[in-house]
């Protein structure tokens, strides 16, 4: 074992290391086991303290957090049928019915182990693939990193849309939105009239934390007096840890889903929902009992969950290597780093090697505590489904507010918050996906500073996108990325026909 | 309101909002260096394609056949109304009393429009809840908090 990885090791199992780790993991399943509280909520609420903590400290409860919000969301789709985050819901299918034949107990033990597997493989392809591909990534010029982060936003785009143009628009208000203040490469105040404050440029954290938190807590205002309180089950959950025979059974699906879930993960903007529904899909195809999926079927609970949570290893690859976030929460965590001064790409592995494997490693000691503390303290963790939303969500309303002002001790940046909760309603209202937009807010500088580093080198001349082999790669892959979805539904034209 | 409605309101008003952001693009100052894109560039770039892709989506609402049967919307929306309202009045108020007077108020406001009904809840948690959040930052963590500006 090298120096760094040895020093990045011993960072991830500082006392308080572990116990941030500990902590986000227990807050990461609570918040994903209460329906309409996403793990981005769960971030909002961690947020401010991430501002005054060291940076493996903040990693360590950010990432605690992720993976527990992944896990904890198929307690609430297993006993309730409620899905607690979008990924939860390819789990409810045959988590729910076992609940109903009163093996909920059972149900549970297969998720919580099948997401431990998930967890756990992504993780070593975490360790293995990052650094390899962080050295390739050292060879990329300013011409294939603009190609590469147009690249992620097609990607974002077509995956995060039903409505490609909706997704595509939605980027590109981003892109607008990140013009504001100075420009990258000259310093020149744009968009900016007059106003000290806009100056250096609205900060995505405080967009985040409107346009997720406010939406939902409207949308909470809405459904609060329709949602009835469905019972948990009263008679106990009975064994937990998966017998000989539901481990045998759950071994083929819990390898797809783990395989499928770190390579979705990768892919920028898709996300565990749809890991979780082509491991489901794949896993009742190669069943020797597919008639027993949506029944209650032990496999059709084992490939979902260990294909969301796979996701979260996966989505830290491309995060780590090449700093283009996967879905919110990596968009978040590079946040996270850039407030302590770290930047996540390639450089991240040359210059904080160290650094970079104590997110690894902190990644395999949050999987590791998920599992210890959802086996051992489900039973009480449960209980938390029946938390009054009236208390949460007036505290997240205040916590978005301690997050927003604590960013830069400004004022400004609660309003621009509020202001992004407003955008975020209206997006909803349009039924406009909100991830391509916080997705360009992270990557939008990045996008004009390589454009306009690369045409300035060139000399005005854009053919140096298309003469560099990694560039003209990026560029086939973004044309691919945005016609796929346009081929996707000519095929189910012709299908139908 | 139809889809095909909102989605030609949303494509109108972001016409207009490109065509805005196109006239503030033009009078950019033109500040560079020698051969290389002006601070300008980039906001063209997306004026252009803002406008294109909105009128591609006004062009989509348009071809979109109207709905026969309008959907009612069954939402009350008063009580999302009313939290907005009251978060907003939040953070206007919030620079001038500071970040524990203003949340209490805040707090049972909200507790009321979530429903709530028990009036110790009311008083335990408005209070409670700030209570804790402020010495808990404030303190423990030593992150400042909003001030109050009329007591400075």
């Amino acid at each position: 074992m090298n120096e760094e990885i040895l020093a990045g090791l011993m960072q991830a199992i500082q006392l308080s290391s572990l116990m941030a780790t500990g902590i986000g993991a227990l807050l990461g399943l609570v918040v994903g086991m209460i329906p309409g509280l996403t793990i981005s909520a769960g971030i909002i609420i961690v947020l401010p303290l991430t501002f005054v903590l060291s940076p493996a400290i903040s990693i360590a409860l950010l990432l605690g957090l992720y993976a527990g919000g992944m896990m904890g969301g198929s307690f609430s789709a297993i006993l309730l049928n409620i899905p607690g985050t979008p990924s939860a819901s390819a789990t409810a299918l045959d988590g729910y019915p076992l609940t109903v034949k009163g093996e909920a107990g059972r149900a549970l033990g297969v998720s919580i182990l099948a997401s431990f597997v998930g967890g756990i493989f992504s993780f070593f392809c975490l360790y293995f693939i990052a650094p390899s591909l962080a050295n390739l990534a050292l060879e990329f010029r300013t011409q294939d990193l603009f190609s590469l982060v147009f690249f992620g936003l097609t990607v974002i785009c077509s995956f995060a849309a039903k409505s490609l143009i909706k997704g595509l628009l939605s980027g590109v208000i981003g892109l607008i939105i990140v013009t504001v203040g100075q420009d990258p490469v000259m310093g020149t105040a744009r968009f900016t009239f007059g106003d000290a404050n806009m100056l250096s440029g609205i900060h995505f954290l405080t967009a985040m934390i409107g346009l997720f938190a406010i939406p939902q807590m409207m949308e909470s205002l809405l459904e609060i007096r329709q949602v009835s309180n469905k019972p948990l089950p009263g008679a106990g959950f009975g064994r937990i840890f998966p017998k000989f025979s539901d481990l045998k059974a759950m071994r083929f699906p819990a390898a797809i889903g783990a395989f499928v879930g770190t390579f979705i993960g990768i892919l920028p903007g898709a996300g565990g929902p749809i890991a979780a529904f082509i491991s489901y899909d794949y896993a009742k195809k190669i069943s020797s009992k597919p008639n027993e999926f949506g029944e209650g079927s032990v496999e059709g609970i084992a490939a979902p969950e260990a294909a969301n949570n796979a996701v979260t290893g996966g989505a830290l690859i491309p995060m780590m290597t090449l700093g283009i976030p996967g879905d919110p929460v990596t968009a978040i965590l590079i946040g996270a780093l850039l407030v302590h001064g770290l930047a996540p790409g390639p450089m991240l592995f040359l210059e904080q090697a160290d650094f970079a494997y104590t997110i690894i490693f902190s990644f395999f000691i949050a999987n590791v505590f998920n599992l210890l503390i959802a086996m051992a303290g489900l039973k009480f963790l449960v209980k938390v489904l029946s938390a009054p939303k009236s208390i949460l969500l007036p505290t997240i309303a205040l916590l978005c507010v301690i997050g927003s002002y604590a960013l830069r001790n400004s004022f400004f940046d609660i309003y621009v918050m509020f202001f992004f909760g407003l955008i975020g309603i209206a997006m909803r209202w349009l039924k406009m996906p909100v991830v391509p937009l916080l997705l360009a807010l992270v990557l939008g500088r990045q996008l004009e500073e390589h454009l306009r580093v690369s045409l300035t080198s060139s000399k005005g001349d854009i053919s140096v996108f298309f003469t560099s082999p990694f560039s003209v790669l990026f560029l086939c892959l973004s044309l691919v990325s945005i016609l796929w979805p346009f081929v996707i539904e000519r095929r189910k034209k012709l299908a139908t026909k | 309101m139809s889809m095909k409605m909102k989605n030609m309101v949303a494509a109108l008003f972001l016409i207009g909002f490109g065509l805005i952001y196109g006239y503030h693009s033009a009078h950019l100052p033109t500040r560079t260096l020698p051969n290389s894109p002006d601070p300008s560039f980039f906001p063209w770039l997306l004026t252009v394609i803002l406008l294109f892709l909105s009128s591609v989506l006004l062009f989509q609402s348009l071809k979109q056949p109207s709905p026969k049967t309008e959907k009612k919307n069954k939402f009350k929306l008063s009580e999302p109304a009313a939290g907005l309202t009251v978060f907003f009045a939040y953070i206007i108020i919030l620079p001038w009393f500071g970040f524990l007077l203003v949340s209490i108020p805040f707090f049972v406001s909200m507790l009321i429009i979530y429903g709530e009904r028990r009036k110790s809840w009311w008083i335990i948690f408005s209070l409670g809840i700030p209570l804790f959040l402020f010495i808990l930052f404030q303190y423990f963590f030593q992150i400042p908090l909003p001030r109050a500006e009329l007591f400075q």
